[in-house]
């Protein structure tokens, strides 16, 4: 008869090696679901810790889970509590990162019904900001090859900030140029110092296009030669890089 | 009053012993800080003290209320399961001071874990709202970490039904008719005298006098807060209307606001300068419609001031004080049911009710369309069912009840920066604990006083 806190010592041991040998298997599956075809949309990779988590923990739950958040958000709109209601819109993307319409919708309320709803332009272009981050940093971050959030994103910048439908769009076209002239310093904006900076200054801008508005330099050059030369401080321009994106979206 | 206090200290040891009071503690504790790491606000002013208190008071009043039914639940229906209660009644003590006791722990019990995260709460607001921009910070003292008043315009129902009844009677004189429908008639006159009041035709104004005599002192070089709410039949392009508001009235010079874009259906709020109320302690105030179409601005919610009432802290207080009723009746229910019911089925019948309780929207669309089967909108049609005309009747008595506990929002209140009054306390009080409690409470003890507790329990 084996000593009980040997077995257990036993027991233990054997689940560490079983997680370890699935974490390996776990690879090898993968790998191979991607080379046969079995995997209509590509693992999650590089998310957060919630949302790696509530993905896999949850399975199909995350489904009703999102349903039921979702007419939570639609009540909270309607009641003006938009705060909380954004809070349940980023829990709803993070249930369901691949299905595309969420994203969409979620982005189009925050920056077409939301933003309206506030009297202080200041305070919209803050909700418009707000759908197109949500696109441009999270949804294309888990969905780069669905074309339509770049044409939806597209869209915000030609029709929202461009057109002159919003008595704020002076607002959202100052506020996009004010984040713009720290990309580009000077008064004509060059791409290609950005592609290739030379100086200390042009080195930390040309890491903004990257980081923060997930523009690549290369492309937007590509862009600018075929359809430009373009005022890259006008919504306008983003609206063609978008739409191009389409396309071609970036590597 | 001793016998009842050592009965109360009793339930508190048990608290204690069962680690029921360290666990809760902890849970709300916990609740409390790691929510808000969990979730992000905007940055703004608004957007954190609503998410911030929504969340946390939201949690801290689900935890407590289903500890507190728990607990209820337990701590009488146990006793009585495991024959401890034998040991208890034949003391020299009544029966009913064993359940007042009883319930005399819970609830101060209750007050205990509410006061400890309620203080932690309104700790880490403070500290969190002290990392917010200098501007947003502005905001939140003068508009949402205060307890603001409202006043509103005179109620006009009565000029409204007299002018209506007037109406009706000219038309019937001018147009005698034997058969018609003379509700139908008097409602749609109803709408239309209404309507006077709430439509701003295109290109007019409309007035309002907001009697504020009775703060006028204390608002004294206070800003004032306007808050606006109108519907419209058409749809703007932009969606949003342009509104131009006036206030104050000669001899001081007015002051006026530039063109304002405002989304319908929304509430928006427009700071005003101090010192705009008239001699006689009326604000008046104009709004003008320069759009084409018309604009309504219900009777009640159309146009409102706020006013600084009070201090944060206390108005915190108070809407502490609201959940203490509510966890309170939590505590009355679980009581009465395990007074009669064994400790399963006790817990189960009271999150029955609390789910009913929850459910009184659902409850309220059915008496509202008068069925239980729904109104469809596309045919614009009616369901019936057999069953509404039973249903209806006991769905309305249910809502009277519930409402008279659901009636309060302090957490609303608190987040939007209104004044939860004194008076609403009071009500709330009389309303949750001294009424419904005291219905309750009474049936659990008359049947608590009725019960065998001798006789063989289930579990033995």
């Amino acid at each position: 008869m084996m000593n009980p806190t040997t077995k257990k010592i036993l027991l233990l041991a054997l689940a560490g090696v079983l997680l370890v040998s699935s974490g390996f298997l776990q690879h090898d599956l993968n790998r191979d679901r991607d080379k046969l075809g079995l995997t209509r949309i590509a693992p999650l990779e590089n998310a957060p810790p919630v949302l790696a988590f509530t993905t896999v923990a949850l399975g199909g739950f995350r489904g009703l889970i999102s349903n039921a958040l979702w007419i939570r958000a639609n009540d909270l709109q309607d009641q003006d509590k938009f705060f909380e209601m954004a809070q349940l819109a980023d829990w709803i993307t993070k249930l369901e990162p691949h299905f595309v319409q969420v994203w969409l919708v979620q982005a189009w309320n925050m920056a077409y019904n939301i933003s309206v709803k506030f009297k202080d332009f200041d305070d919209r272009w803050r909700w418009v900001r707000k759908g197109i981050v949500l696109l441009r940093d999270d949804g294309l971050r888990f969905n780069p090859n669905e074309t339509l959030i770049y044409r939806e994103l597209a869209w915000f910048f030609q029709h929202k900030m461009g057109a002159n439908l919003d008595d704020a769009h002076m607002v959202y076209k100052q506020q996009w140029a004010n984040e713009m002239a720290k990309v580009f310093a000077t008064n004509t904006p060059n791409v290609s110092e950005l592609i290739s900076p030379q100086t200390e200054d042009q080195k930390g801008r040309a890491q903004l296009p990257l980081d923060t508005y997930k523009m690549d330099p290369a492309f937007m050059k590509e862009v600018d030669e075929r359809f430009g030369p373009l005022e890259w401080r006008l919504p306008e321009a983003h609206a063609i890089q978008g739409g191009r994106s389409v396309r071609q979206p970036p590597s | 009053m001793q016998k009842v206090l050592a009965i109360a200290l009793l339930t508190w040891k048990a608290a204690f012993r069962f680690r029921l009071f360290l666990v809760v503690a902890v849970l709300l504790l916990g609740a409390v800080v790691g929510l808000p790491l969990l979730i992000e606000d905007d940055g703004t002013a608004r957007g954190f003290t609503q998410i911030l208190l929504t969340y946390t008071l939201t949690t801290i009043t689900a935890l407590l209320g289903m500890s507190t039914l728990w607990l209820a639940c337990g701590t009488l229906a146990r006793d009585i399961e495991d024959c401890q209660i034998q040991v208890v009644a034949v003391k020299p003590i009544a029966r009913w001071q064993i359940w007042i006791g009883k319930w005399l722990g819970l609830i101060s019990l209750n007050a205990a874990l509410l006061a400890l995260s309620g203080f932690c709460v309104f700790v880490l607001m403070h500290y969190r709202a002290g990392r917010l921009p200098e501007a947003q910070q502005a905001i939140l003292r003068n508009e949402v970490l205060v307890a603001r008043g409202s006043a509103r315009e005179a109620n006009v129902d009565s000029e409204i039904a007299r002018e209506t009844d007037r109406l009706l009677r000219e038309r019937l004189d001018r147009n005698p008719v034997s058969q018609v429908d003379l509700p139908e008639v008097r409602r749609q006159i109803l709408e239309q005298v209404k309507a006077e009041y709430q439509l701003v035709q295109p290109g007019y104004v409309r007035q309002w006098e907001i009697d504020l005599s009775s703060a006028r002192r204390s608002l004294q070089g206070q800003p004032l807060f306007v808050r606006l709410k109108f519907n419209s039949a058409e749809k703007s392009p932009s969606g949003t209307f342009a509104v131009m508001m006036q206030a104050g009235a000669p001899p001081k010079p007015p002051w006026r606001s530039e063109p304002l874009s405002l989304a319908p259906d929304t509430s928006h709020e427009i700071e005003i300068p101090a010192n705009l109320i008239g001699d006689d302690g009326k604000l008046s105030i104009a709004v003008l419609n320069p759009n084409n179409t018309s604009l309504l601005f219900p009777l009640g919610d159309g146009l409102e001031v706020l006013y600084r009432e009070g201090s944060f802290g206390l108005n915190f207080a108070r809407g502490l004080g609201i959940i203490f009723c509510w966890m309170t009746l939590l505590a009355t229910i679980g009581l009465a049911s395990a007074s009669f019911l064994s400790f399963p089925v006790a817990a189960f019948f009271s999150l029955g009710l609390l789910a009913i309780t929850l459910s009184s929207s659902t409850l309220a669309n059915a008496v509202s369309e008068g069925t239980l089967m729904g109104y469809n909108s596309e045919t614009g049609k009616t369901g019936y069912s057999i069953m509404d005309h039973a249903a209806i009747p006991v769905f309305k008595v249910i809502l009277g009840v519930v409402n008279l506990a659901k009636d309060f929002s302090p957490v609303d209140a608190l987040s939007t920066g209104r004044s939860i009054t004194w008076e609403t306390l009071l009500r709330a009080g009389w309303q949750i604990i001294l009424l419904l409690s005291g219905i309750i409470g009474g049936l659990g003890i008359w049947i608590f006083n009725r019960r065998e507790l001798a006789t063989a329990q289930g579990t033995q």
